[in-house]
């Protein structure tokens, strides 16, 4: 009977056995770890936390801040569900700081994209606000925008439209259909020619 | 006390609309009408210049195609300026004014919009047109008919 082990079958059956017992070790190692839930985590969701606050700085300077007075962070999409949300946009120059306030929000960072809706209302520090039902953040172009019916009043004048383009730090606002505005004119300012 | 005509609210509509608060101005964009007590303008675009906090209309730009209404006159041109101070609305761009029948053009027409005047006055060699319509012998067609 020939040598019917040799050498070489020996090795190809270490082989086998060593990556065998590779594979049993990986698969333990990484199995899903189960987030240790910081508190009853709402439906579907696999962190829940309390006073979030985040800032958004760019060498060093801060551009946005977001609190919200709890959140439910799903860690498989990296979004997080905002409730009572309070958003601080900081203008450049004298633009000042734009406030807003929301019931809910989704704040998504991969995309850099926040929604918030329900009584959406900000304030500028230059007087003039707006409310909306919903509204879009796009951190990359600092660009707050709607496609729903949006209210505007500053001063004199009010204006109501549909659709609403805002850009943060220029503070240039662009409504995109169906306006409808009126301007109070307060005589006692008039001087007459 | 009653409100100067041109203390009464000012109603504007268009399709569009563009704000710059650094700048003062917001500007509205296709099919713009504005009304203020019996005064309308009709454009293609109009800008209103505000200052201080509360916003208050210092001028109005109106562009393409502007229409100027109040009462049985009627004003066009391509270019209006009105500024609130003076209640003086300029229009330029081939302006006419149309008075009921009566029709006057030149290179730029005045129109008081406080005290329903206007002035049409034309430029170097241009001559200021008019054609009006004497009432009586108007009024005797219409009863002969």
């Amino acid at each position: 009977m020939k040598q019917f082990f040799s050498a070489r079958h020996l090795l190809v059956v270490a082989i086998l056995v060593l990556s065998g017992m590779l594979v049993l070790v990986i698969s333990r190692r990484y199995t899903r770890i189960e987030p240790v839930a910081v508190d009853v985590p709402a439906a579907g969701a696999d962190l829940s936390l309390a006073k979030i606050d985040y800032t958004e700085t760019r060498g060093g300077k801060a551009f946005w801040r977001l609190r919200a007075d709890r959140a439910s962070y799903d860690l498989e999409t990296g979004r997080s569900r905002l409730h009572n949300v309070h958003l601080r946009f900081f203008g450049a120059g004298e633009s000042g700081v734009l406030t807003l306030d929301a019931r809910r929000g989704v704040w998504d960072e991969k995309a850099g994209e926040l929604v918030v809706s329900g009584n959406v209302v900000a304030r500028s520090e230059r007087g003039y606000e707006f409310s909306t039902d919903r509204l879009h953040y796009r951190q990359a172009e600092r660009l707050l925008w709607t496609d729903q019916p949006v209210r505007l009043s500053s001063g004199q004048f009010e204006v109501e439209a549909t659709g609403m383009r805002l850009l943060v730090d220029q503070r240039r606002l662009k409504l995109l259909a169906n306006v409808r505005s009126k301007w109070l004119i307060r005589p006692d300012d008039e001087e007459k020619g | 006390a009653s409100v100067a005509p041109g203390d009464a609210p000012l109603e504007i509509t268009s399709r569009q609309l563009e704000a710059d608060d650094a700048a003062g101005t917001v500007t509205f964009i296709g099919d713009v009408e504005a009304r203020q007590a019996d005064l309308v303008i009709h454009a293609g675009r109009l800008t209103v210049y505000y200052r201080g906090e509360a916003r208050q209309v210092e001028r109005i730009e109106a562009e393409q195609d502007v229409r100027v209404i109040q009462g049985q006159r009627v004003a066009t041109g391509q270019h209006a300026l009105y500024q609130r101070s003076s209640g003086k609305l300029v229009l330029t761009g081939n302006p006419r004014i149309n008075d009921g029948a009566d029709q006057v053009s030149g290179d730029k027409i005045t129109v008081y919009l406080n005290d329903k005047r206007s002035v049409v006055d034309s430029r170097g060699e241009g001559r200021v047109k008019a054609t009006f319509h004497p009432r009586g012998k108007q009024s005797d067609a219409d009863a002969a008919r």
